[in-house]
């Protein structure tokens, strides 16, 4: 593997090196780490781990590299198959993007991974945004008018990614027809196919709202925020992140204006609350458990360490107009756990989401 | 935007900006001319670099870089024929035979100069036409990107070789490669034959290196040739001055393919893997005489090389406008524009157009400053063209061999290298194009990602009435009718003048890429492609349909071509039976043609070297295979092979362990000697 940071030493650009704190000696000293990102290059889930590791790297050893490896596909499935196929458990290896516990929970074909295997060094939460172009038929000028479309046709990354979940699943709830086409690779992909007017509707991280959206076909007119998705605390409320435009409601919030005042019953929101409390939770590193502990210890007192340095927190806050909200460790573990306590019905509505059509 | 424009110049030229721009200059130099490295790698390493930078001094660095990999890697296309990146395969196709000509200098001299025409002038085009072009982009979505992949395989296909049928089995031979690993849709692993190095795909770098460097080392192994295979003092009209001179004999070709370069390259997706071979096609199709094509002519340097640097510019128009990046380079340059706090967007083009414009004049002024650079440097380079083969091959296999051991660190990558070789050898020899395998190699995970989204979001097959994949299609069926009349054409002047017959011009046949007539290498070739398409094909149609598609499709196709390839073999072989008097006289004489025996014994010294590696490492493996090699091919003496191979040491410890800090192979004397040696030795000396 390379040291990139080597090669720009030979170029004569020791200068451009920035300062680095003392850093905590012993097995990463002057060692590459391939961090995977189960997403494509140049969206949220990027963008964010670039950002994170850069940092890190500064508190793992002296000369440490954290080298990017986006491992796209299948949802983010193929990047969670790669890490625990094809990397050794030394530390080395780690993986920055989503835990996927609803494709193993639902046993998808291509499945290779088992999270008991998996050590979390860290996680964030993230709110995500459902977005549809304005000009879809019959048109919708504000959030209501998406009750009049008849087939919506929704892009995602797969079957049980983050992105493609939160634009479908608030349509299936209310009863709208819609058409999934999964297969994008990421954000940017996502950007290209709403503008050609492939399809009408996506989900976004509050990343790539702020970047690819609120300045262009969400100023121009083009594009309408919808509502937002966020975590569901211990109180059973949904948290507003305070980021997104105070018109912006929460899909529930939604729901309540537009069905009589009530929360919507039944399989598909069980479903909803439970990706809420997992699926919200996208910025997750992750190595592999049969990892040695004092490599796992290392990592996650590196990890504890960015969340307070001031670069990270000035990049965080500028990307993702807030501060970071992470755990370390322990503290978020039971993120590996805790999925499998899934209530039959919000299983049931799971599947019902990611049913295949019989082909006719 | 007059305003814009000239703050954007402003800009760049200030410092540090400007001295941020000559460092990514030089080291975009240095990547675009290593096999195996390349401006990816580059934009990677630099990026963490640019966190702290003001905007216009990163964009600087990045782009500087970035723009002129594409001008510095057609010294290892034309002195080589390995294609130094995806956007220079076209440049071997009469870059190489120039080479071989002694007329390396020449092809230097046309690349250099018409890749900064094309970089200034795809750069102009781009900020004249921005208002113009932004809806075209906004029309290209999945049905039209994978179509857009089908013509660069249609083109592909038929123009690098002798054969259609041959060029497109060979893209489907390389799509059936790019299958290789888990799926896009489920990631359900194809073909991998359970074990873990195929799992993901199939790296493209090792097999890059392996299909075109191998067979081409070891021309010069096993004939004992210099690249130039005309002396010096035969040479003539091959200077580098004749090469600038030739881009203005061919301004017009010049200017349209930096054109074709600038608007093919921004459509997102893949327009800049496939914009040297929409250009080259263009530049055959467009010539009264396409006789020379393939066989040295300028023209096929001028056009790919025009483009190629022209889509620099172009693939940063959707990726600032709208945040949708047309490569993997750009999706990292997109990464660059968000961490700047720049958002993609109408801003780009309005109130931030002063920063669009200044990415913009880096690129003019990077590939004006890397031209001049390179066609400094390049009258020495060209010199290697008449250096003894002996001597070249040593030196080619460390870059080649340690380039393919970069990406991913693992013998699966020496050992994918070298079976790629024995491919590429078969290839070469058997008249089988290989760009059509590598580009689709290149394309065919796109390619399926795409069609499946068109098929979602089409619910069928409706796409294939949108306007530009109608279009697009027409271009196909064009290309292959002129391709296929353009052969047939060739062939019966062929017949006609059989008479006159002019053995060098033969001998430039068989040395043209796809151009060697030998049925009897050819044909089992064909028989094991045929047999490979099907089984691959059955194996597909047990998998569910999310992952089965492509592969079908591919090897569907692919068998019906080379059933037909083996009726034209198999007639030809027959011929060449009778010609001989018996099949075993005709063997020998096509083993003898191709000298297959001395081949078998390079790989032979090759797989040793493999092997040798898992034992002792790579710091002493391919040292010990230089040394041999010399002593006992070159016919050196111990002195000269010695400090050859004490040099390609030097060049292992000093740039790919101290520099790059390369991960090597943990040999079995990995394990103990570090522990045998004296404090004051490194062990990154020996391990």
């Amino acid at each position: 593997m390379l040291s990139y940071k080597s090669l720009l030493l030979a170029a004569g650009a020791v200068g451009l090196m920035a300062a680095t704190t003392p850093s905590q000696a012993g097995f990463y000293d002057g060692k590459d780490v391939t961090v995977i990102i189960n997403a494509g290059a140049g969206g949220g889930l990027t963008r964010s781990g670039r950002l994170f590791t850069s940092n890190m790297k500064k508190y793992l050893g002296k000369g440490t590299d954290m080298v990017i490896k986006n491992i796209a596909g299948a949802g983010g499935v193929k990047g969670m198959n790669f890490l625990q196929e094809k990397s050794k458990p030394n530390g080395l290896t780690l993986l920055w993007g989503t835990s996927q516990q609803m494709a193993q929970l639902l046993k998808l074909r291509g499945v290779r991974f088992d999270l008991a295997k998996l050590a979390v060094i860290g996680a964030g939460s993230s709110s995500y945004v459902s977005i549809a172009r304005t000009d879809f038929p019959p048109g919708i000028k504000s959030t209501a008018d998406l009750l009049k479309v008849k087939k919506m046709i929704v892009g995602g990354r797969g079957a049980t990614d983050g992105l493609g979940l939160w634009a479908r699943l608030p349509l299936k709830i209310m009863g709208l027809g819609y058409r999934y086409v999964p297969g994008y690779r990421g954000q940017p992909k996502l950007n290209a196919a709403i503008r050609a007017k492939e399809i009408g509707l996506l989900g976004t991280g509050s990343t790539g709202y702020f970047a690819f959206y609120e300045n262009t076909i969400l100023k121009s007119g083009e594009g309408i925020a919808l509502y937002y998705h966020s975590n569901l605390g211990p109180d059973g409320k949904f948290a507003n992140p305070g980021v997104f435009p105070k018109s912006l409601k929460h899909f529930s919030d939604f729901y309540k204006d537009t069905h009589g005042g009530k929360l919507p019953t039944g399989p598909l929101w069980e479903a909803y609350k439970w990706l809420s409390k997992f699926n919200s939770r996208p910025f997750g590193l992750y190595t592999l458990k049969g990892a040695p502990a004092d490599r796992i210890a290392a990592l996650r007192a590196a990890f504890k360490k960015t969340l307070t340095d001031k670069d990270f927190v000035a990049g965080w806050r500028k990307a993702q107009k807030a501060d970071p909200n992470f755990g370390v460790g322990k503290e978020v573990e039971w993120i590996l756990t805790e999925w499998r306590k899934i209530s039959p019905e919000a299983k049931a509505g799971l599947k019902a989401l990611t049913a295949k059509k019989k082909k006719k | 935007m007059i305003e814009a424009l000239l703050e954007g110049l402003f800009a760049v030229f200030q410092w540090p900006a400007f001295g941020f721009l000559f460092l990514g200059v030089l080291l975009g130099i240095w990547l675009g001319a290593v096999p195996g490295l390349g401006g990816i790698i580059g934009l990677v390493l630099l990026l963490p670099f640019t966190f702290g930078m003001d905007t216009v001094p990163a964009f600087a660095l990045l782009l500087g870089m970035f723009a002129v990999t594409s001008t510095s890697d057609t010294i290892a296309s034309v002195m080589l024929g390995i294609p130094g990146t995806a956007a220079s395969q076209a440049t071997i196709l009469d870059g190489y035979p120039l080479a071989q000509q002694g007329k390396a200098a020449r092809a230097f001299g046309a690349a250099f100069t018409v890749s900064a025409f094309g970089g200034v002038f795809g750069a102009i085009i781009l900020a004249v036409s921005l208002p113009l072009i932004l809806p075209i982009i906004k029309s290209f979505a999945s049905p039209e990107l994978f179509i857009l992949g089908m013509l660069g395989l249609a083109m592909v296909g038929t123009l690098s070789g002798a054969s259609v049928l041959k060029g497109l089995s060979v893209a489907c031979f390389g799509i059936l490669l790019s299958t290789v690993g888990y799926g896009e849709a489920e990631s359900i692993p194809r073909y991998h034959f359970e074990t873990d190095y195929l799992l993901d795909s199939l790296p493209l770098i090792p097999v890059v290196l392996g299909l075109f460097a191998i067979p081409e080392i070891m021309e010069l192994a096993i004939r004992n040739v210099s690249i130039s295979r005309v002396p010096k003092d035969q040479t003539s009209g091959g200077g580098m001055l004749e090469g600038v001179k030739d881009v203005f004999r061919h301004w017009w070709l010049a200017l349209r393919c930096a054109a074709i370069g600038t608007y093919v390259g921004m459509l997102p997706g893949l327009g800049a893997a496939i914009v040297d071979w929409v250009a080259y096609g263009h530049a055959v199709q467009s010539a009264k005489d396409k006789s020379k094509f393939g066989f040295g002519d300028i023209r096929g340097v001028i056009a790919p090389e025009a483009a190629n640097n022209a889509t620099r510019g172009g693939s940063l128009i959707p990726t600032v406008a709208f945040g949708i990046p047309g490569s993997l380079g750009t999706a990292i340059l997109l990464g660059a524009l968000l961490i700047q706090g720049l958002k993609p967007g109408p801003d780009m083009l309005t109130s931030e157009l002063h920063i669009t414009f200044s990415m913009v004049w880096t690129i003019v002024i990077a590939n004006i400053v890397a031209a001049g650079l390179l066609m400094m440097w390049s009258k020495q380079v060209a010199k290697v063209a008449f250096v003894p083969g002996h001597l070249l091959v040593p030196g080619v296999i460390l870059f080649v061999f340690l380039g393919a051991w970069l990406g991913g660190a693992d013998v699966g990558d020496w050992i994918s290298c070298l079976t790629f070789g024995v491919i590429g050898f078969i290839m070469k020899r058997g008249g089988w194009p290989r760009p059509p395998l590598i580009l689709a190699l290149i394309l065919g995970n796109i390619m399926e990602n795409a069609f499946q989204i068109s098929m979602g979001a089409h619910d069928g097959f409706g796409w294939l009435a949108r306007p530009i994949v109608l279009i697009v299609i027409a271009l196909i069926a064009i290309t292959v009718f002129l391709s296929v009349k353009g052969i047939t054409k060739n062939k019966a002047s062929q017949t006609d003048n059989e008479d006159e017959a002019d053995p060098a011009k033969a001998g430039r046949q068989e040395a043209s890429e796809g151009g060697a007539k030998n049925p009897l290498i050819s044909l089992p070739f064909a028989i094991i492609l045929f047999a490979l398409f099907s089984w691959a094909g059955a194996q597909a149609f047990a998998w569910p349909e999310s992952v089965n598609e492509f592969p079908i499709m591919s090897t569907v196709l692919g068998a019906s071509l080379v059933f037909f390839v083996l009726y034209h073999d198999g007639r030809d072989a027959s011929k060449e039976i009778e010609i001989h008097g018996g099949f075993s006289g005709a063997m020998t004489a096509a083993l003898d043609k191709a000298i297959v025996d001395r081949a078998i014994l390079f790989f032979g010294y090759l797989l040793t070297m493999i092997f040798v590696m898992l034992v002792i490492g790579q710091k002493f493996a391919i040292p010990l295979f230089m040394f041999l090699y010399l002593i006992r091919w070159g016919s050196y003496n111990w002195r000269v092979s010695l400090g050859y191979a004490a040099g390609g040491w030097l060049m292992m410890v000093g740039f790919y362990d101290r520099i790059l800090d390369l991960l090597w192979y943990p040999s079995w004397l990995s394990t103990w000697l570090p522990e045998l040696l004296p404090d004051w030795v490194p062990p990154w000396f020996f391990v």
